[in-house]
């Protein structure tokens, strides 16, 4: 939704219920923006396309032998111990055969210190599976004295798979007013595939699991609609996580694919209530009224435009003004660089684009005219 | 003999401008905790090398950017190191180069000027930024790394070297971030100073090509299994999409290294294939 505000060159003086400036924390600041770019406007949708799944399992389960499904030869096997309380895995006792023909499927092994060498991978080692091999299940076993208790993370990435989980949201930031909801689809070469299991779950910044609302449909495709927590961890503690399992079959193939996206969910505490351009004789201004339902330090962006002499509207300048401000409804004042505009060359009639109210202590986006 | 006459007016014009900038640079390192980032992260042959000729001001940072780029740790450290170092060495034209996510941390300095009262001056005193393979638009592997992560209810069950900074590179993590808290990305209000970034495109580990040794040894075995999760074109950790993701791009490896060599992650941070030259003849 795009929303400008268009204001006459005019002198114009608004008469305000609240001028008063809360503190004096008050900073503002400009800098200049090429005419040339074009800016988005408003929220951006994000996708994201996985194909790869993981799972943990116990050590219990690793000596028994667990299944894994692919779906293309050469296939990436990670092993990951957890940090703490594991046995580090031998790689010389892991064993990956071919459920249908029991033959070794392993093309290479790559042991923890060789892949910890990279500085992404540590307690991980790795296992590629034959180009030779035929796409289908494996079993993937150990031959070590494990304890049951200990705990590993399996992952399966297949880089060159046809199949892929794609995730999908209109935005990444949401209010605590705002509905969430998200679509995945499970595709082959943009051929749907059937989901026969989805387990869809919201994880907090400190880990903390909400369940989400899930329907799947028939053509590989799903719908999510993510209940808000009850007390909200805001971008400044980090991201939510929205993270999807799904399991499905296709020409005798079960896929697996797993995927996230990440989400920030900020408390809804002020929004914009009216933004007003002041062009006075000798200075451009805005103010921009707040509603707050707490104090915080609140800051306001925007980007301004201004007209050439061809009549063309152009982006001069990106401003930021924050201050602290008390609950109730108070005036944040928007200045402009002078020379900016004067370098600019553009005159009015101004606008103000793409405004946005950020709340500081949470480190999120709270409204957005 | 023809001379090419300057007018003289010009020419005092120049002496002016130049005589009035003060020139200072700034080494800012990636992810990890540094407390001698000269000697450890960048080493002194690579930083003595980029400032020779170019004066002896210069700060190599040491911060801890194994936190968020927002935290006191990471971007308040640094920019109470290079306010200090602007201060106390007066220098109105400051040349900052990054490595890796050192680059999301300068950015986010730039992006957001009323959070800290610091910020202001030092986006003011820089010149330009030169950014080593940044992180910009994070890394698949460091999604890779966390995902095992979703599975404990608290995060203190941690696989490999992930911390606060490697969940923030998660590719879906920074496309939060460039979309709300930073710029400089496609569709964004480009950052106030210029954001040139230093790309690199490939890993050359043949063990028998002494080049394969300059800035560290990585085995062939272990970027084999990496390069699963990244585009072709990549520095072995970061794909060049990523790198090429804010700002600008100054240039990649093979356009300008010696022997048009290319530079993998590591050796972006180092005097490799005469990265420093460079460096030291654009300062």
């Amino acid at each position: 939704m795009k929303n400008k505000l268009l204001i006459l060159a005019t002198a114009s003086i608004s008469l305000f219920a609240q001028t008063s400036y809360a503190a004096s924390d008050y900073a503002s600041f400009n800098f200049a923006i090429d005419a040339k770019q074009e800016l988005q406007q408003g929220p951006q949708a994000y996708s994201v396309s996985s194909n790869e799944y993981w799972r943990q399992v116990s050590g219990a389960e690793l000596k028994s032998g667990i299944v894994l499904h692919t779906t293309q030869p050469g296939a990436v096997v990670l092993l990951s111990s957890a940090k703490q309380g594991s046995t580090e895995l031998d790689t010389g006792l892991v064993q990956l055969n071919s459920l249908d023909t029991q033959q070794s499927a392993i093309e290479k092994k790559v042991s923890a210190s060789d892949l910890a060498s990279t500085g992404v991978f540590a307690n991980t080692m790795a296992i590629t599976t034959s180009e030779h091999l035929q796409a289908g299940s494996l079993q993937l076993v150990s031959q070590q004295s494990l304890s049951d208790k200990d705990r590993y993370i399996v992952t399966v990435k297949e880089k060159h798979s046809p199949y892929a989980l794609k995730l999908n949201i209109a935005q990444q930031s949401f209010t605590s007013e705002q509905t969430i909801s998200a679509t995945a689809q499970l595709h082959m070469h943009n051929q749907g595939v059937n989901i026969q299991q989805l387990n869809a779950e919201l994880i907090a910044p400190d880990g903390k699991k909400y369940p989400v609302l899930s329907s799947v449909s028939q053509s590989g495709s799903a719908q999510f609609y993510l209940s808000k927590p009850e007390q909200i961890q805001s971008p400044i503690n980090g991201l939510y996580e929205l993270k999807v399992s799904t399991l499905g079959k296709d020409q005798g193939l079960t896929v697996q694919r797993n995927a996230k996206l990440a989400i920030a969910l900020v408390d809804h505490n002020a929004s914009i209530q009216a933004v007003t351009l002041k062009d006075s004789a000798d200075k451009l201004s805005a103010q921009v009224e707040i509603e707050a339902s707490q104090s915080s330090r609140f800051e306001v962006r925007a980007v301004l435009y201004g007209t050439t002499s061809q009549g063309k509207l152009i982006p001069v300048m990106e401003s930021h003004a924050a201050q602290t401000l008390s609950a109730g409804t108070e005036q944040l004042a928007l200045t402009f660089d002078q020379d900016m505009l004067a370098k600019a060359g553009v005159s009015a009639p101004y606008q103000l684009q793409d405004i946005r109210l950020y709340d500081q202590q949470q480190l999120g986006l709270v409204d957005r005219k | 003999m023809k001379f090419l006459k300057i007018p003289s007016l010009l020419l005092a014009l120049c002496w002016s401008a130049t005589a009035f900038a003060n020139t200072g640079v700034a080494f800012v390192h990636g992810t990890g905790k540094q407390t001698d980032a000269y000697t450890n992260y960048w080493t002194g042959d690579f930083v003595q090398s980029v400032m020779n000729g170019n004066g002896n001001k210069y700060v190599v940072i040491n911060c801890d950017f194994d936190q968020f780029m927002w935290k006191p740790e990471a971007a308040g450290c640094l920019a109470e190191q290079l306010s200090t170092f602007i201060t106390q060495q007066n220098i109105n034209a400051l040349y900052v180069i990054t490595h890796s996510n050192g680059g999301n941390v300068i950015r986010w300095i730039m992006s957001n000027p009323t959070l800290d009262n610091r910020y202001p001056g030092i986006i003011n005193a820089i010149r330009e930024v030169t950014a080593l393979a940044p992180s910009s638009k994070g890394t698949p592997l460091a999604d890779a790394s966390n995902n095992g992560n979703t599975f404990e209810q608290s995060v203190g069950w941690l696989l490999g070297y992930t911390s606060d900074a490697v969940r923030q590179q998660q590719v879906g993590w920074m496309a939060q971030y460039n979309n709300n808290n930073l710029y400089g990305t496609a569709g964004r209000p480009s950052l106030p100073k210029p954001f040139k970034a230093v790309i690199g495109s490939d890993v050359d580990s043949a063990f028998w090509d002494s080049d394969s040794y300059c800035g560290g040894y990585q085995y062939q075995l272990g970027l084999e299994i990496t390069q699963n999760w990244l585009d072709d074109c990549s520095d072995g950790f970061l794909e060049c999409s990523s790198q090429a993701g804010a700002g600008s791009v100054w240039f990649y490896d093979k356009s300008k290294t010696r022997g048009r060599e290319p530079l993998s992650h590591h050796q972006s941070r180092r005097d490799c294939f005469n990265l420093d030259k460079i460096l030291r003849d654009d300062i």
